[in-house]
């Protein structure tokens, strides 16, 4: 029973600080809970996707009205009504407990309750009526500091290459990407974290909208310091280090997190980017650009309101998804994300800025580039757009023309095509913002 | 197979006698007229056991049972539980149940996979019920009436309910019950269709005042005749595959 009571208090409403995972794999680290985490995060994950049936069930039976001795409390009951109904087992996975032993009193009941609900909705499961929120694609690169694609390629010479990612739709399929080398698609229900590529470090699952950046910089070995901004978790900076082909010290990856700059170091260490990334805790707004002189690219990705991320829809109350739209958090992040870019865009020697986002409103894309490109400092120091052809130009989505209007309609749409953007699901992965900021020489 | 018989100048066949596919229970009475109609159609398919229960004769109305197992209210005697457990196949398990509704057989109605019982039933019942039987026990009315076992005739492939049972409570019933429902009347017009007769998967046994259009919609709801059994069953399957489609 102790799990139950443990798993509890990460279904009740409230106010949420983190994912869902990372809740509760920290409080099983501070030792908060006893239970094995992994256990409770099935256990959790799978009761949130059915709470509003079961909670159906439990009113409908009257269990708790019916059962006051012991009295049991809801959240408890709805977690064990989960693994009595849904699991695969059926059972209530505790020892003789007062409340295991009142609510089997109750299991024809709930069973038939049950029954009743699904003959009213006319399924034979109730998962079929729960949208899924699972990524429609798995996406992975090739380490290139730890190995090749020709040798990835034998080691999974057992899937079928397919051309285009619509054939994508069962597991035993390879697709390669065609926007960025060295990145493959397969079935989310492909078995890859059980891989031993995966394991060691030679494929690292990144989704395809945020291998852009990195491809948009396209860094030269040898040509000077690339800066990664903000790194963690360091899938982008690693990304950057198969790009640099992991030339000693060619990247300085900021975190100003002390717990995301762990992560950041134990990322970077597993991909094998420890000669060439040199991992600093230290906010890089406070950074003197003076302090490294011969940078001459940075990828920004600073915190936005993660609007293009989904697969945490079922950790979410309703207030959550309303908070990412609003105005005053969108205008906050906007003002801090305007000034992290401005701080990169001062460095004397750097020629490209990418900007990107994981987020899908204007506010934080169209609307910070135009801010930036209004900036004195900025266009004085000849800073502009890249246009489309050297940013991924293969790639149908691009940024929204009618927010780059203050710009005249050619400079608007140029703008606006230098821009890139990817939807949620439809394009295949997360929904994402990029734009390339080049320097051309004032003379010309 | 469907006969009609009468124990002793009674129509309610239901009443005197339970017949599953497991076991027959018939009650004791003055001739063996009633007796012997079960033993020429049962033979020695299945036992025929006759008995009281709590000293009455109304066993049909008091005991409620399927292939799996029994239930007798507590007010049976030790001797009669005995009696039932010496005649009863080793596989039937019989349970005796602390209800305060006592007519099991009027409360509860049931096949080898669901039951149907009274809304008010103790919660103990239920899970008596889905233990010793085996079943699916749901709570429901049928056409408002709370004694579903009175009113509700059932086997495994399908049932008779009160006449005056909406289509859309037939529907829902069909899809809870999961065989074909149909509406209708046994004993020449009388709407206690769980009392007027009893079947099992092969034969049901109505009273001596069922008329021949009242046999016919027991023989193909049923589905207790070898030629064009489709003509009512038929229709009503076509409805439930849509309803699950």
């Amino acid at each position: 029973m102790l799990l139950y009571k443990e798993a509890a208090q990460f279904i009740a409403p409230g106010p949420k600080v983190g994912s869902l995972q990372t809740r509760i794999f920290d409080a099983a680290k501070e030792r908060k809970i006893k239970s094995n985490p992994k256990h409770i995060y099935a256990l959790v994950i799978s009761t949130l996707k059915l709470k509003p049936f079961i909670l159906e069930i439990i009113k409908k039976s009257q269990v708790l009205k019916v059962q006051t001795k012991p009295k049991i409390p809801e959240l408890v009951a709805v977690l064990c009504v989960h693994d009595l109904l849904f699991s695969k087992t059926g059972r209530i996975q505790s020892g003789k407990h007062p409340i295991k032993e009142a609510l089997l009193k109750h299991k024809t009941r709930l069973q038939a309750e049950l029954t009743k609900l699904k003959l009213k909705h006319k399924v034979t499961d109730l998962l079929d009526l729960v949208e899924e929120d699972d990524t429609p694609v798995r996406w992975f690169r090739t380490n290139l500091i730890k190995t090749t694609t020709e040798r990835i390629l034998k080691e999974l010479a057992h899937l079928t290459q397919v051309d285009t990612l619509e054939e994508l739709d069962e597991p035993g399929k390879i697709y390669h990407d065609e926007y960025i080398p060295d990145l493959f698609g397969i079935h989310p229900k492909e078995k890859l974290t059980a891989m031993q590529i995966y394991i060691d470090g030679r494929v690292i699952i990144q989704s395809r909208p945020s291998c852009f950046p990195a491809h948009m910089l396209n860094p030269i070995p040898g040509e000077g310091m690339i800066i990664d901004a903000t790194a963690a978790p360091g899938n982008k900076t690693t990304h950057l280090a198969s790009y640099m082909r992991n030339h000693p010290d060619s990247i300085v990856a900021f975190e100003r997190d002390p717990k995301r700059a762990l992560i950041l170091r134990k990322m970077v260490n597993k991909a094998g980017g420890l000669k060439s990334i040199q991992v600093v805790h230290e906010d890089f707004t406070k950074i003197d650009p003076k302090d490294f002189p011969d940078t001459v690219g940075i990828i920004v990705d600073p915190s936005c309101s993660g609007s293009g991320i989904f697969g945490r829809a079922f950790e979410e109350d309703d207030k959550d998804k309303q908070e990412s739209h609003d105005p005053e958090r969108l205008r906050k992040l906007a003002s801090f994300q305007c000034k992290i870019v401005k701080h990169a865009l001062m460095f004397p020697k750097v020629k490209k800025v990418i900007y990107s986002t994981c987020s899908i409103h204007a506010e934080e894309n169209e609307q910070v580039v135009v801010d930036l490109l209004a900036d004195e400092d900025i266009s004085s120091a000849g800073w502009r757009v890249a246009s489309r052809e050297n940013v991924i130009p293969t790639w149908h989505r691009r940024g929204w023309p009618q927010e780059f209007t203050s710009l005249g309609p050619e400079e608007g749409l140029r703008t606006a095509e230098g821009c890139v953007r990817a939807m949620p699901k439809i394009d295949g992965g997360i929904g994402f913002f990029a734009v390339c900021f080049e320097k051309v020489d004032i003379e010309n | 197979m469907a006969t009609r018989t009468q124990f002793e100048n009674s129509n309610e066949v239901g009443v005197f006698s339970l017949l599953t596919n497991a076991y027959c229970i018939v009650a004791v009475g003055g001739s063996e007229n009633f007796y012997s109609v079960f033993e020429a159609e049962l033979g020695d398919v299945i036992p025929i056991i006759h008995t009281t229960i709590a000293g009455t004769r109304i066993v049909g109305r008091m005991c409620v049972g399927n292939r799996r197992g029994l239930l007798v209210p507590a007010q049976t005697s030790d001797q009669e539980l005995m009696h039932l457990r010496n005649c009863l196949p080793d596989s039937v398990r019989i349970q005796r149940v602390e209800e305060r509704l006592s007519a099991l057989g009027n409360v509860i109605c049931c096949n080898d996979y669901v039951a149907l019982v009274h809304p008010d039933i103790e919660r103990e019942t239920e899970e008596l019920i889905a233990d010793v039987l085996g079943v699916e026990v749901f709570r429901s009315t049928v056409s408002g009436n709370v004694l579903v076992g009175s009113y509700c005739s059932l086997s495994n492939q399908g049932g008779l309910v009160h006449p005056q049972t909406s289509v859309q409570d037939q529907e829902e019933l069909s899809s809870l019950l999961q065989v074909p429902i149909v509406a209708g009347t046994v004993n020449r017009g009388s709407s206690v269709v769980g009392a007027g007769m009893v079947v099992n998967d092969w034969l049901a046994v109505a009273g001596l005042d069922t008329t021949a259009p009242e046999l016919s919609v027991l023989e193909s709801i049923f589905r207790l005749q070898d030629s064009n059994p489709e003509a009512i069953s038929g229709n009503l399957r076509d409805t439930l595959i849509e309803t699950y489609s």
